[in-house]
């Protein structure tokens, strides 16, 4: 029993000591659990310990680099989730009727992960700093045509009430543009969404994003009819769990199936952030169930870069600047389908991808740009960092 | 730095350990332990350290002084009141100016900047160690402590700083520099630690969910269960996170060959108010007793007296607390109750049957946890009135604002039987077997702390404040 006494100890004190050694010696780069750089160990430093970042940065890397850390969050956050969930459904029934907040997200109808809604009130100064700096763009270029296009979610709607929050209406109306330069995404019940988007990620699916992709066609006026689906809406996979299901931890609990349409693209020549020679997405494959990406929405579409090109080989049909988020993703391919040649430029990563600023005179006269669509969901539309011009 | 952190966990607690039981010498051991404190204690607040080795450095010559000064007696007892004051000057300031200054605002109408004076962790835990010293030394039941560094152990011994238990010195006088560690000992102690941390990681800190959520949550929700369950569920939060803090400090200790008294002896088993203070933080209400209380005259004085006296120690344990007016109106609620004890219920609960005893005393201690959690009076007054002003709640729409409430309310019978001796009165294994089984379930309690610990963000320890 002595033996055994000693060999506890020593077994805990082994077990904290790899801990910490495996997080000095041996430190992952990448926390592929949580989809980022995995926080090092920081270096020893008079200032950063008077200052206690030091102690803060002791504490951050431990968190990733122990032993088993994301293994650990990943059971525990997919355990919770299940608990949690199983309590949810017995409470509520699987078609919910009311919103059932979780983890910062809400559950309705049957475990859709759906956004708080946003108000008016909440979002109006955010909105009104957009409108004044986008329409301060639009009068800097008068050289170049502006389209706006706003995608409303689960943000813009009660869906229980029916009640909409208005964000698109007072949006539009504040910007100087003529009507027929801009266009809504509209989501006005709950069987819509259901139809557009998916259950357990941010985004449109198949659906939505080609009832957008006809709308943006008759926006832009684009060349050339509207390109058709080149057969039925086929199951890529039947445990898809998105983006807003990894967020809450619940990736691989919560799922869905994931379908999509095949469209016979027309030959294009693609290059991101100036590599080229490149496919964006992988939307064949996946179809043909040849693919060795995981199913995400990013991996099947195109995922966001900083600057990304697609270029036809035709000419006269002129070149189209996309400014948007990762709405676009799912649309961008079948857009330069109608152009010589199609930017995509996402704001966020522009300048890291590609080393310097982005510049809008410079790029649209570089290119030889005259139409660009600002493209978004209302996160688009309130942050500044898609500010054209920031 | 907090013991239910990664830092303590994987950084700290291997490196006292280990070269604390490679090095076999007593003054590098001692040496070691002194220097690991300081780093502990500066780890969050680094520049507060000074001014808990300025109390020390206070208390050192104080001592010093009043020795030299034996058989002049008055000289002496103005250094000893000297040096008492200087060292409660040092948490008047630091815990009481702001609140004082702002009162006094308030009362006068004035308009004053009172300065925001952050509270030093474990400032009240450390000034009454000190006190303790300065008292016992000038009545001579400890001798004095001529090496400021051991001293400063004593003061800054990291197992025990930030929150308890008050350790006396004529506790670990002789371990200082006499102990002896042994296999037992730390094994004992290490048990004790992964015990304590299982209390805090694994049930406070899911039953604070419920009570944060509703005492945070919006007016009009939560009705008169949901205020019971808050009240019930902050009941165990308190016990978990204060009675697991004292395990993993006395495990600790342990560890390293100190052997700390009892701090909590199963509270929630109490029959009166009376009792639940013999058994809740025991070092606390027997340092009032011992340096407040008993001076005063104690129980032996007329019975106004004896109230008295018993108002002072209560609003001083109240105060003691925090510096909120809630926190006086707890201590003298308790006042209340043992002063009706003792001349009134007393006898009377002694006839009723136990089980009744019990109900009573757990419904006036979880009473007195809403006085103590609710800082803000008009909360306060809300929180009373809708315990006891019968308002309906709806569940479901409650659940759907806030389904982590539901795992904190599964948690909480868990914790409620957690709370009663039912561990300690399992058989002890003695074949191999059965004690690779116990060893077991540390170690399993240990890993899923770690997991908590790991994927739960919220990790605060509630005794920090004081």
């Amino acid at each position: 029993m002595k033996c055994l006494q000693k060999l506890f100890v020593l077994a805990v004190i082994a077990f904290l000591t790899l801990g910490l050694a495996r997080s000095i010696w041996a430190p992952k780069a990448i926390n592929s659990y949580e989809n980022r750089y995995a926080e090092q160990m920081p270096a020893v430093s008079v200032a950063g310990y008077l200052d206690t970042t030091f102690q803060d940065g002791v504490e951050a890397g431990l968190m990733d680099q122990v032993p088993l850390a994301q293994t650990m969050k990943s059971f525990y956050n997919r355990t919770h989730a299940r608990w949690v969930l199983s309590m949810v459904d017995a409470l509520y029934g699987e078609e919910k009727t009311q919103y059932v907040a979780y983890e910062g997200l809400r559950l309705f109808g049957e475990n859709y992960l759906v956004n708080w809604t946003r108000t008016l009130e909440t979002s109006q100064e955010d909105l009104d700093r957009k409108i004044q700096a986008l329409n301060a763009t639009f009068a800097r270029h008068p050289e170049l045509d502006f389209y706006v296009y706003y995608i409303e979610k689960d943000t813009d709607i009660d869906f229980i009430t029916g009640e909409k929050s208005g964000l698109a209406e007072y949006l539009l109306s504040g910007l100087d543009l003529p009507a027929e330069r801009q266009a809504v995404f509209t989501v006005d019940s709950f069987a819509e969404f259901a139809q557009k988007f998916y259950k357990t990620d941010t985004h449109w699916n198949y659906a939505g994003s080609y009832e957008g992709y006809c709308q943006l066609h008759d926006l832009l006026g684009c060349q050339g009819p509207v390109l058709q689906p080149a057969g039925e809406a086929q199951l890529v996979g039947d445990a898809f769990s998105g983006v807003k299901a990894g967020n809450i931890g619940a990736e691989g609990i919560l799922t869905e199936p994931f379908y999509a349409v095949p469209y016979d693209f027309p030959a294009m020549s693609i290059s991101i952030n100036g590599a080229s020679g490149v496919d964006y997405g992988d939307q064949a494959a996946f179809l043909q169930g040849t693919s060795s990406l995981s199913l995400t929405y990013g991996n099947f579409y195109g995922g966001d870069n900083g600057e990304t090109v697609f270029s036809t080989g035709t000419q006269g049909r002129g070149s189209l600047l996309v400014l948007g988020e990762s709405f676009d993703n799912a649309i961008l391919k079948l857009l330069a389908s109608h152009y010589d040649t199609l930017y995509s430029v996402d704001l966020r990563y522009y300048e890291h991808s590609m080393g310097h600023p982005f510049d809008l005179s410079a790029y649209t006269k570089e290119h030889g740009i005259s139409s660009v669509l600002l493209l978004g969901n209302i996160d688009y539309f309130v942050q500044d960092t898609f500010d054209p011009e920031a | 730095m907090v013991f239910s952190s990664l830092t303590f966990l994987y950084l700290f607690l291997p490196l006292a350990v280990i070269p604390y039981f490679l090095w076999n010498n007593r003054t590098y051991r001692n040496g070691l332990l002194l220097v690991l404190s300081l780093l502990f204690y500066s780890w969050g607040e680094p520049k507060y350290v000074v001014l808990m080795v300025a109390a020390t450095v206070v208390a050192y010559f104080g001592g010093r002084v009043m020795v030299a000064l034996e058989g002049r007696p008055r000289i002496k007892r103005v250094v000893f009141w000297s040096t008492v004051c200087l060292v409660l000057l040092n948490l008047l300031i630091f815990k009481y100016f702001t609140f004082f200054g702002e009162n006094l605002c308030l009362l006068l109408h004035q308009d004053w900047a009172v300065p925001q004076i952050l509270l030093p962790i474990g400032i009240s835990f450390y000034t009454f160690q000190i006190l303790s010293y300065v008292i016992d030394l000038y009545f001579g039941r400890v001798r004095l402590q001529r090496n400021f560094c051991y001293l400063l152990l004593y003061i800054s011994f990291f197992p025990q700083l930030i929150a308890g238990p008050i350790v006396r010195y004529s506790t670990i006088e002789e371990e200082i520099l006499h102990r002896k560690e042994t296999w037992e000992d730390v094994e004992a102690g290490l048990k004790r630690f992964i015990l304590g941390l299982g209390k805090k990681v694994l049930l406070a800190n899911q039953v604070a969910v419920v009570a944060e959520s509703i005492y945070g949550g919006s007016t009009e929700v939560y009705g008169t269960t949901m205020y019971w369950v808050a009240a019930f569920a902050y009941t165990m939060q308190i016990y978990f996170d204060f009675s697991g803090y004292s395990d993993m400090a006395i495990g600790l200790g342990r560890m390293f060959g100190f052997h700390f008294l009892e701090n909590f002896n199963y509270p929630y088993l109490s029959r009166s108010a009376t009792e639940f203070w013999r058994r809740w933080h025991i070092s606390l209400s027997s340092w009032f007793r011992d340096y407040v209380y008993i001076p005063l005259g104690g129980s032996r004085v007329s019975r106004g007296k004896w109230v008295r006296n018993i108002l002072i120690v209560w609003g001083l344990t109240g105060f003691w607390h925090g510096a909120a007016w809630n926190f006086l109106l707890w201590g003298l609620y308790y006042a209340g109750l043992l002063i009706l004890e003792k001349f009134l219920l007393g006898p009377l609960l002694e006839k009723l049957p136990s089980l009744v005893r019990w109900v009573y005393a757990f419904f006036v201690v979880n009473l007195g946890w809403v006085l103590f959690n609710r800082t803000d009076f008009s909360d306060l007054a809300h929180a009373l009135h809708t315990m006891f002003v019968w308002q309906s709640t709806d569940l479901l729409r409650i659940a759907a604002g806030n389904s982590d409430l539901l795992l904190g309310l599964f948690v909480l019978p868990v914790a409620f039987l957690c709370a009663f001796p039912i561990f300690p009165k399992l058989p002890r294994p003695k074949k191999l077997p059965g004690a690779l089984a116990a060893d077991l379930g540390y170690g399993l309690v240990l890993v899923a702390s770690v997991l908590f610990i790991i994927s739960s963000v919220y990790n605060p320890f509630i005794y920090f404040r004081f």
